[in-house]
């Protein structure tokens, strides 16, 4: 066990854990936000996408030490009240279904909108690698192009 | 998805007097495996209204009030069992149906409140838990599933609602001292517009209550409904974008431990070798649990169980299932195609001898798919002496009630199932095995215990979509259009799991398959009895294959595989022929003008027939399935094996669209499930499922999907479901368009064995 400390949503979190722990779990049984879900385990599918240190990645597959002194944010910590663009664009296009992949996708869509503010078709295909069984892409492409307008 | 007798009567006029006595006694046979089903049957909606009507207020509250753990606050007034009416005029509505991503939790309220007379914002939605009230009303069987929800439940929506306005019109009336008549109903307010005088539903609701609930509301108007037929913002969206809403994977529940599971390699395995003292001594375990068919380790965390599970070392015992393999299986089936025995689902005319003519035949082979729903099977179970508590993302609430009082020998008003959401059902969600190993681990470890399935458990323990072995044939006359068609079908059951059982206390084993007689297991050649061509010469055949390998139903059931086999040969002899796809098809569906506005649509719409660039081809598919019709055009761009699907058109009739948003959304994620099943398989090794993630079963991604445009048909005739039928003629019109563009004719799915792949 360990003592790892990081920036969680604009809190300071520490915990005592297994210091191999992936990410993911840390902050679902851990620090009980439950947002971010467990699809593959393999970085295959990005369910379990979070952005450390603004990057998007696929907490699956970091152990938590990896975490140590840097900035974690998850679904819960996008926004306070869904404003991010995404999260409005998500809704105004009705994008989810099952919505089980979707924090990830969110969290996905958003980092590219951090970087690219006017992405191209090829920017969605090429930073939007998750998988969605119930087949909202088509949606998605449109939600992230329409608030990169706004 | 199940068979009811009053469907198969349907099956049984559309497929004439021939086979009709063939399968004498089927109502009989029907009653004897499941009397209340039949009796339910022949019920129609509005007698199972009146019942509910009639057992009034107090039944309503009383014994079937959903017995959710969301008791009706104090304020609440029920009117009947699917919506109450709170002091500041919500109405609280009950959703009896599983939300799994197809909006379900939206359009079937929407409907009642329409009829109410309620806005939008004004509903607040109270999931049902496991009541025989919200059963559905032909099958007496609560289930979700075979894209059945609004086909069964629009009607008795309606009445509700109605049911429901009319108890509150009646209770302003006494009010107000005026007649009913000369009161109108908007906006959750009742207006005597002669006095100018208006009431809220929530100050009479209480009075409304008392009142007795008339057995035959009057419906509105089409004309007068606001919300039916419109775009309606999903209820269920928000909390999907903030990371609020939950999943069976996010329950939590006082002092619960979290268990991990690893099962047999092979079906039936049993654990042989293992050290459970090995396995307590790793941080955080607190119990190891031996199943009958696998051990599960119980810890503090998720991750703790995981961990000590993944470090153990398990030996397996041998079952006769060991040696599996895709190789044997596909020979297995080949021989059964050969030697039969065959069942025969329909004899019409000749048979597949017809006329004399130019005989062409063909054999299409269809492979194991999972259903790899993003959220893995879970269950929390809470079991003590006297109560057994499930939280449960399931389709099936009756098979899991049903399963808990067996396992834990509790009374039905003992078991108490709290349903969350599902991230995805795809049928998989109708079984309840994994309840079952939930309330075996918490029984044993005596405290409320969460099982959450690794991915690789849930991809090599699925209840696969079976495989299929279809031999098709045809006589042409001299244009090359069939007068006699035959299909034979070596399948396994689809309804194994989910055919209804019998009444509780004739319950054997729950968990355990059971294989419908034949002649109710249709499902193996749905979409072929159900074609829409005229071809007066018809054989359909089934071979009923005994599998080893667990399956079950899965989006599209029969209507997937057998409209890839059918609407494929249909452009073989299109070709054999050198007729057009589309004129084929045209001449085939001539006098059903609803038909042929859904062909021609799609056609239209996707420019058939105009000049392609090179490397481009178009391919048709049209498929009769789930209560309604759909065509679709596939243009995709080949260059050698490569292909890029650049566009799918669709055009649907379900007879009415409830909502458009919601109705598009399923059709366009259905083609992507669809397009999916053309590359992901499951194949066989030493008893085991060689795929068990996603990284060797390769789902359809975003930059792989092709540009979708769904138009909709609203020809008035009956409801069909929307779930589903996207994606059954997905199959069929790719290939097609991938013939069109190479001459490569795949008859073997999936298309990546042919060295094709999606770019």
């Amino acid at each position: 066990m360990t003592v790892i400390a990081f920036d969680l949503n604009g809190k300071s979190v520490r915990a005592d854990i297994d210091p191999d722990t992936p990410l993911l779990w840390a902050i679902r049984e851990e620090f009980g936000l439950t947002g971010t879900k467990y699809g593959c385990g393999i970085a295959a599918c990005g369910a379990c996408t979070v952005h450390l240190d603004g990057d998007a990645v696929r907490s699956c597959s970091i152990p938590v030490s990896a975490a140590q002194g840097r900035k974690v944010v998850t679904i819960e910590g996008l926004s306070k009240d869904r404003s991010h663009p995404i999260q409005k664009a998500w809704i105004a296009h009705q994008v989810p279904q099952c919505g089980y992949c979707q924090s990830g996708m969110i969290m996905a869509a958003a980092a590219l909108l951090a970087q690219i503010p006017r992405p191209s078709d090829g920017d969605i295909d090429s930073a939007i690698t998750n998988i969605c069984r119930c087949g909202t892409y088509k949606r998605i492409r449109e939600a992230i192009h329409a608030a990169a307008k706004r | 998805m199940s068979l009811s007798a009053s469907r198969f009567k349907h099956k049984i006029a559309e497929i004439g007097e021939i086979v009709a006595k063939e399968i004498d006694g089927v109502e009989d046979g029907f009653a004897a495996l499941d009397p209340s089903a039949a009796l339910l049957s022949r019920a129609t909606r509005r007698t199972v209204l009146k019942a509910i009507a009639m057992s009034g207020v107090s039944l309503a509250i009383g014994a079937t009030l959903p017995a959710d753990g969301s008791a009706e606050a104090a304020d609440e007034s029920r009117l009947n069992a699917w919506v109450g009416i709170r002091a500041d005029g919500k109405a609280v509505i009950v959703v009896s149906q599983t939300e799994m991503g197809q909006g379900i939790s939206t359009t079937l309220p929407v409907v009642l409140a329409d009829e109410l007379g309620i806005l939008l914002q004004d509903i607040v939605l109270r999931d049902a838990s496991f009541d025989p009230a919200y059963r559905h009303p032909q099958y007496n069987w609560m289930f979700t599933g075979n894209s059945e929800s609004i086909q069964a439940f629009y009607d008795l929506m309606r009445r509700m609602g109605a049911a429901a306005r009319e108890m509150l019109v009646a209770a302003a009336a006494q009010r107000l001292k005026v007649k009913p008549e000369e009161l109108s109903v908007d906006a959750g307010k009742i207006r005597h517009a002669p006095s100018g005088r208006s009431i809220g539903f929530g100050a009479v609701a209480a009075a409304a209550a008392r009142l007795p609930v008339p057995g035959a509301p009057k419906l509105k108007a089409q004309s007068k409904l606001a919300f039916v037929g419109r775009p309606v913002p999903r209820f269920d969206l928000p909390a999907k974008t903030d990371g609020s809403a939950k999943f069976g994977i996010d329950v939590a529940v006082p002092g619960m431990l979290s268990a991990a599971l690893k099962r047999s390699p092979w079906p039936g395995g049993k654990p042989s070798q293992y050290s459970a003292e090995t396995i307590k001594a790793q941080p955080g375990v607190v119990a190891v649990v031996e199943l009958p068919d696998g051990i599960a380790v119980v810890a503090q965390t998720y991750w703790q169980a995981r961990k000590a599970l993944d470090s153990a070392k398990i030996t397996w015992g041998a079952a006769e299932t060991k040696d599996l393999a895709s190789s044997t299986i596909a020979d297995d089936y080949r021989h059964r195609l050969e030697q039969g025995p065959f069942y025969v689902h329909l004899q019409k005319g000749d048979g597949d001898a017809g006329t004399a003519g130019k005989r062409m035949e063909a054999v299409y082979e269809i492979p194991f798919q999972a259903h790899a729903t993003m959220e893995p099977m879970n269950c929390t179970a809470s079991v003590t002496d006297h109560s057994c508590e499930i939280w449960v993302p399931t389709q099936g609430m009756e098979l899991t009630h049903g399963l808990a009082m067996r396992e834990t020998g509790l009374q039905p008003e003992q078991i108490k199932i709290h349903r969350t959401l599902a991230g995805g059902g795809f049928g998989r969600r109708l079984l309840a095995d994994f309840v079952k190993q939930a309330i075996q681990i918490s029984k044993r470890v005596g405290v409320p215990t969460k099982l959450v399935w690794s991915r690789e458990e849930d991809m090599t323990h699925d209840a696969y979509r079976p495989a299929m072995l279809h031999r098709i044939s045809a006589v042409l006359d001299g244009t090359g259009k069939p007068r006699a068609i035959g299909h034979r079908v070596v399948s396994p059951s689809h309804l194994l799991y989910v055919f209804p059982r019998p009444t509780f206390p004739d319950l054997k084993d729950w968990s355990s398959p059971i294989a419908p007689p034949p002649q109710y297991d249709s499902m193996a050649v749905e979409g072929l009895i159900s074609a829409l061509y005229d071809i007066p010469n018809q054989r359909i055949e089934q071979h009923y294959y005994d599998s080893k390998i667990p399956v079950s139903v899965w989006r599209t059931t029969g209507h997937g595989p057998n409209n890839f086999v059918l609407e494929s040969f249909i452009d073989e002899l299109a070709a054999a022929a050198a007729r057009d796809p589309l004129e084929l098809r045209r001449e085939l569906l001539r006098g059903n003008n609803r038909a042929l506005k859904v062909l021609d649509l799609a056609a239209q719409k996707a420019g058939w027939g105009q000049p392609l660039p090179p490397g481009h081809a178009r391919g048709l598919a049209f498929a009769n399935a789930f209560g309604g019709l759909i065509a679709q055009v596939a243009e995709i761009e080949i260059r050698g094996k490569d292909i890029k699907l650049e566009r799918i058109v669709s055009a649907v009739d379900p007879g009415r669209v409830l909502d458009p948003g919601i109705a598009e959304s399923n059709i366009a994620g259905g083609i992507v499930w669809g397009i999916s099943a053309l590359r992901t398989q499951i194949t066989f090794k030493n008893g085991s499922p060689e795929q068990s993630n996603f990284d060797s079963f390769d789902p359809l991604h975003l930059w792989e999907t092709p540009r979708m445009e769904v138009h909709f048909i609203e020809s008035g005739e009956k409801l069909g479901g929307m779930g589903e039928i996207g994606p059954v003629p997905t199959s069929a019109a790719v290939c097609n368009a991938i013939a069109a563009a190479t001459g490569e004719r795949i008859r073997s799915l999936p298309i990546t064995a042919a060295g094709f792949n999606f770019v």
